[in-house]
């Protein structure tokens, strides 16, 4: 069972968020799982791009390759202080991990 | 981590509104009183109907007995708005896990609380150089 259309929870309202850095934030996810645009890749991710994300790779080139994954980012809540930004929220299936929506946090 | 999805809505159910106008003061006001649930698993800092938002539910006996079972160090906190997040390092028995504890205090009691989980996995098992932190 694919559980893209599966009723969720009402995510987070874009049109509330005034803070510039949670908007580049969500903006460059969006580029990647929602527009798949690699351009806006080289616009929001700098080059040498340090991932956190133990099963994914450090540098832009591996976020343009996240460009072809065809799942999306359903974002309901967020925390921003400093230099960092942090959203709570699910990846939607079908995920690289299968047919379940993925729980998340990024940072 | 993967979810069932009659699970999803409970996951994410709730309020936190890392936009919300809050004095400075208040926000770090709210860290301070993360940061001491974290580190003394004090009961006093948790509102009496807390709320774990997870299938199974939790209350303030489950976030104790949460806290007091494993050793956590705390990597780093954000707050904004009425929310904090905490990236925690843990230890069970042998088991290491980073978990990302995401909180909502409210008159100085935390009222709602999210958690998400995943193993640790090591430089040399990692595709990044740079695994979690």
């Amino acid at each position: 069972m694919l559980l893209i259309d599966m009723a969720l929870p009402t995510p987070l309202d874009r049109s509330s968020v005034s803070d510039p850095r949670v908007q580049r934030v969500l903006t460059a996810m969006d580029g990647i799982l929602v527009d798949h645009d690699e351009a806006a890749v080289k616009r929001d991710f700098h080059p040498d791009f340090v991932q956190h994300n133990p099963w994914a790779k450090d540098g832009a080139a591996h976020v343009k390759e996240m460009c072809a994954f065809e799942f999306g980012v359903h974002v309901q809540r967020y925390v921003v202080q400093g230099d960092l930004v942090a959203y709570h929220g699910i990846y939607t299936a079908p995920n690289p991990l299968g047919d379940q929506p993925l729980h998340c946090v990024d940072v | 981590m993967p979810i069932p999805a009659d699970a999803v809505e409970s996951f994410l159910s709730g309020g936190g509104d890392g936009g919300a106008d809050a004095a400075p003061t208040v926000v770090a006001r709210n860290a301070a009183r993360v940061r001491a649930f974290l580190e003394k698993a004090g009961e006093d800092v948790l509102a009496g109907d807390v709320t774990w938002h997870r299938p199974a539910g939790g209350s303030v006996q489950a976030l104790l007995d949460w806290r007091s079972s494993r050793e956590i160090e705390i990597r780093r906190t954000i707050a904004s708005g009425d929310s904090v997040l905490a990236q925690l390092d843990t230890h069970r028995q042998d088991r290491r896990q980073v978990t990302y504890a995401w909180f909502r205090p409210h008159d100085d009691r935390i009222t709602d609380v999210w958690m998400v989980t995943q193993d640790f996995v090591g430089e040399s098992e990692a595709a990044t150089r740079h695994p979690h932190f």
